[in-house]
């Protein structure tokens, strides 16, 4: 319902449009009152040996097929009582210049007489009577015609009466006729360089810099209707005429379809090469031929495809409904009765004295055309800004979003380190301590039992507890500290037993890393060696070192060695079948830490070494 | 003559613990209980008018903070020694007491002669430093530089000498062999613990007001 409402207002505008543009005839000229009006003259062709013949002025040389450039009139008048006032001579239109003649004196012309001749298409001419040139009774005037394009002269009829009461009429029609044309032009000249600027700023926007060519073409071809003095030849001045105009209706459609954001390269190059072709060949076909070319193949094909392009628009904002397209044609509508109006004034079939309107057809498409760019250009500016400031909202919004998600990834992964964590702190509270205390509990509950033995069992315990702690609280776990720790913690059970140990550790600055699993893997690989030379070697001295492997940098090479009594070497050999459950754990451990277990055992003593990989001890096999 | 007795105050919550650390020190000739109690507002109090040669103070009270007891008698009384009685594992603790003014601590689950010795120990000027706990100071130090806003001899850095002991502690090595290793004597190197001691607290102090005056708490940074 609201779609045909906007088409049913689109087609009202449209029909206002051509009422407006039919409004255009009140522009032409007004016959002034009280004055002379001459239309009988006799004309002769320029020539030797030409008849006088009677003529009506109006006189248009393409009514009577006559096919010369040069040719004069003259007219007789008579005026009963002459007053005082200063009198003129006014002719609304002629083509292309005339020189004028009262009773044998000159008066005035509208230009040059010699090619190149003044083109005075649009420009109503008035001359002012010297004083006592017109007399009363019977005046002659002699009005010489030459039009720079043979067989096309034309002249008006000659109004001749008080300058006071012709002038309001003629500065009206020169109004009309020059200086609102030249404004127009000098109009469309501004806003070529304000859309070529913006062409030049928007390269990727090329309908600006299309538009502003169209807009460029113009305001040429209207300069071309109220430039009197020409400098270039006749020929080359029609020719530009024609060109500008024409080359306007092609471009035309090529400013509409990319207005639209369509581009078609083929239709295109096709409007290019016509462009092209066409008028070279006018301009080197000779002047009649060329004339006859412009006004009855290039301004007729040129402007049927700029029509058809409109009527493509026309179309459009029918079936889309789009306000654009609308304005676009509505206002492109006063081009369509106007350029019809000069085509058939060109080809003689409208009178030439109304003169041409196609000059102000365009105006109204343009400045729609412009307000339309300049619109778009504002919205889209408005919209960067909208744009960027959504966007650093979003930027700052999406950055709030990420970092959640990451704070969520991090809560999950620590969440799931610490559940695997925990289950294995679990475990081997589970499987050791719990154990141990367990083991302890029959051992009193059985009611046989040494002191001693319970208090060696309570005391490994605790150094094992003491040992799960230092692997998960050590800072960072640096192996340094941890074996620092170690020795810490081992130092009373040793002066206890009397035994002297020999400490070597890593140089301090040392940074070796290990995970709490790795970690209490080899803190229990240790104290379990430590726990066996004490007690079982016998032994006096302990030597514990641990150095950089110098054959492997990357490798930690730990030693535990003592000089007691040495281990079985059935033991060694088939640790699970003894009671010796820990020679098997140290074993286990080991692989359970990627490193190399070697013990070494004579009567003289026991060494034990590990090796450890040093630059990732952090991922023990599973 | 036998020597004088050096006097003792055990804080603890732990009912069997402080039984047993009363009876371990009141065992030994040269130490005897002087005051005990559970709770740090009792102990505030006591401490408002009377002194001890050695304080035991667990951290963890159940009316309150035992650093906060350990600070105040450090401020009223600075030639006391002051001892964080700490379970094992509990290095972040002590590292927060000795700044708050400790300088020393002891395990609860010390054998009762080596309750008695390391008191005594302390009193002989020697404070322990575990391997864990050296490694922290290093690393607070070198975390944590002085605030410049604060005057140099307010946060003093640990010298050179001083971070050599720390990191041979560090290793395990005991107090003999890093004076071998430095090629100083044992006496030199209880010196520098009990100056490491120090420095951290005053460095903890200093920092605290340093952080009063950045938070604009009147009066605390000014000189006047």
């Amino acid at each position: 319902m609201s779609e045909l409402h906007g088409r049913l207002i689109w087609l009202a505008c449209c029909v206002v449009v051509l009422a407006v543009a039919y409004q255009i005839r009140h522009i032409s000229f007004q016959t002034p009152s009280g004055v002379l009006k001459l239309s009988v003259a006799s004309f002769t062709q320029a020539g030797a040996n030409q008849v006088a013949v009677q003529k009506t002025l109006p006189d248009n040389w393409q009514w009577h097929n006559n096919r010369t450039s040069h040719g004069f009139y003259r007219v007789q008048f008579s005026i009963a009582d002459l007053d005082n006032s200063v009198k003129a001579i006014l002719i609304p239109t002629v083509r292309s210049n005339v020189s004028v003649a009262l009773n044998g004196e000159k008066v005035g012309d509208g230009g040059s007489m010699q090619p190149p001749i003044a083109s005075n298409l649009r420009k109503p001419l008035m001359f002012v009577v010297p004083h006592g040139l017109l007399q009363t009774g019977n005046n002659i005037l002699e009005v010489e015609l030459k039009s720079s394009v043979s067989g096309k002269g034309f002249l008006d009829a000659i109004f001749v009466g008080p300058h006071a009461a012709l002038n309001p009429a003629f500065k009206r029609h020169n109004f009309y006729r020059i200086t609102l044309v030249e404004s127009i032009t000098y109009g469309l000249l501004i806003t070529t360089l304000v859309i070529a600027i913006l062409a030049g700023l928007r390269p990727q926007n090329k309908e600006y810099a299309w538009f502003a060519l169209a807009t460029f073409l113009w305001a040429a071809h209207n300069a071309t209707n109220h430039i009197t003095n020409i400098v270039v030849s006749n020929h080359v001045w029609d020719w530009f005429s024609y060109v500008t105009l024409g080359w306007f209706a092609l471009v035309a459609p090529v400013v509409l379809a990319r207005f639209k954001q369509q581009i078609h390269p083929r239709f295109e190059r096709f409007l290019l090469s016509l462009a092209i072709v066409l008028p070279l060949l006018m301009l080197v076909l000779p002047q009649p031929a060329m004339h006859a070319m412009a006004d009855y193949l290039w301004y007729p094909l040129a402007f049927s495809i700029g029509g058809g392009a409109l009527l493509f628009v026309a179309i459009d904002a029918w079936k889309t409904n789009d306000l654009e397209s609308q304005l676009l044609t509505a206002s492109g509508l006063f081009i369509i009765p106007y350029a019809l109006h000069d085509l058939l004034i060109v080809q003689a079939v409208l009178p030439w004295e109304d003169g041409f309107y196609i000059q102000f057809g365009a105006v109204v498409l343009l400045a729609v055309f412009t307000m339309i760019l300049l619109y778009r250009l504002v919205r889209s500016t408005n919209e960067a800004e909208l744009l960027n400031l959504n966007l650093s909202d979003e930027v700052s919004k999406k950055t709030q979003e990420i970092q959640a998600a990451m704070e969520r990834t991090r809560l999950l992964e620590k969440n799931e380190w610490l559940s695997d964590e925990r289950a294995r702190i679990t475990r081997d509270m589970h499987d050791g301590f719990a154990g141990q205390i367990a083991s302890v509990l029959s051992t009193l509950k059985s009611g046989r039992f040494e002191a001693a033995e319970v208090e060696t069992q309570l005391e490994y315990s605790i150094n094992d507890l003491r040992l799960m702690i230092d692997s998960l609280d050590n800072e960072e776990n640096d192996l340094v500290t941890l074996l620092g720790m170690f020795r810490y913690r081992a130092n009373p059970m040793l002066e206890q037993a009397g035994i002297e140990l020999d400490w070597v550790s890593l140089p301090p600055d040392t940074r070796i890393e290990l995970l709490p699993a790795t970690a209490l893997h080899l803190l229990r690989i240790m104290q379990e060696a430590l726990q066996n030379a004490v007690r079982h070697a016998n032994c006096t001295r302990i030597k514990i070192s641990a150095t950089h492997n110098p054959e492997y940098p990357d490798e930690v090479l730990i030693r535990v060695q003592d000089n007691g009594v040495g281990i079985a070497t059935e033991l060694l050999d088939e640790p699970s079948k003894g009671k010796h459950r820990g020679l098997r754990n140290m074993r286990y451990r080991a692989e359970q830490i990627n490193a190399a277990l070697d013990i070494c055992s004579t009567d003289t003593g026991t060494s034990l070494s590990l090796t450890l990989p040093a630059e990732r001890l952090d991922q023990p096999s599973s | 003559m036998r020597a004088p007795k050096f006097t003792v105050a055990v804080i603890e919550d732990d009912e069997a613990i402080r039984a047993r650390l009363i009876a371990d020190i009141n065992v030994h000739e040269q130490l005897t209980v002087g005051f005990d109690s559970a709770f740090l507002s009792e102990s505030l109090e006591w401490f408002n008018s009377n002194s001890v040669d050695v304080l035991l103070c667990d951290l963890g009270l159940p009316d309150g903070r035992g650093s906060e007891l350990i600070a105040f008698c450090r401020a009223q009384y600075p030639e006391m020694e002051i001892m964080v009685v700490s379970i094992f594992g509990d290095e972040k603790n002590v590292l927060n007491a000795i700044e708050a003014g400790a300088t020393g601590y002891l395990l609860k689950t010390e054998s009762s002669d080596r309750v008695c010795q390391s008191i005594l120990d302390l009193l002989a000027g020697g404070s322990p430093i575990s391997p864990t706990i050296a490694r922290m100071i290093i690393k607070r130090v070198e975390s944590d530089p002085r605030p410049s806003a604060i005057d140099q001899a307010d946060v003093p850095n640990l010298s050179k000498r001083e971070t050599e002991v720390l990191q041979g502690l560090v290793t395990g090595m005991s107090y003999q062999e890093v004076a071998d290793r430095l090629s100083i004597k044992l006496d030199t190197v209880r010196t520098y613990i009990k100056s490491i001691y120090q420095k951290l607290e005053v460095r903890s102090r200093g920092q605290a007001v340093y952080q009063a005056s950045r938070l604009g708490i009147a009066g605390l940074g000014d000189d006047k």
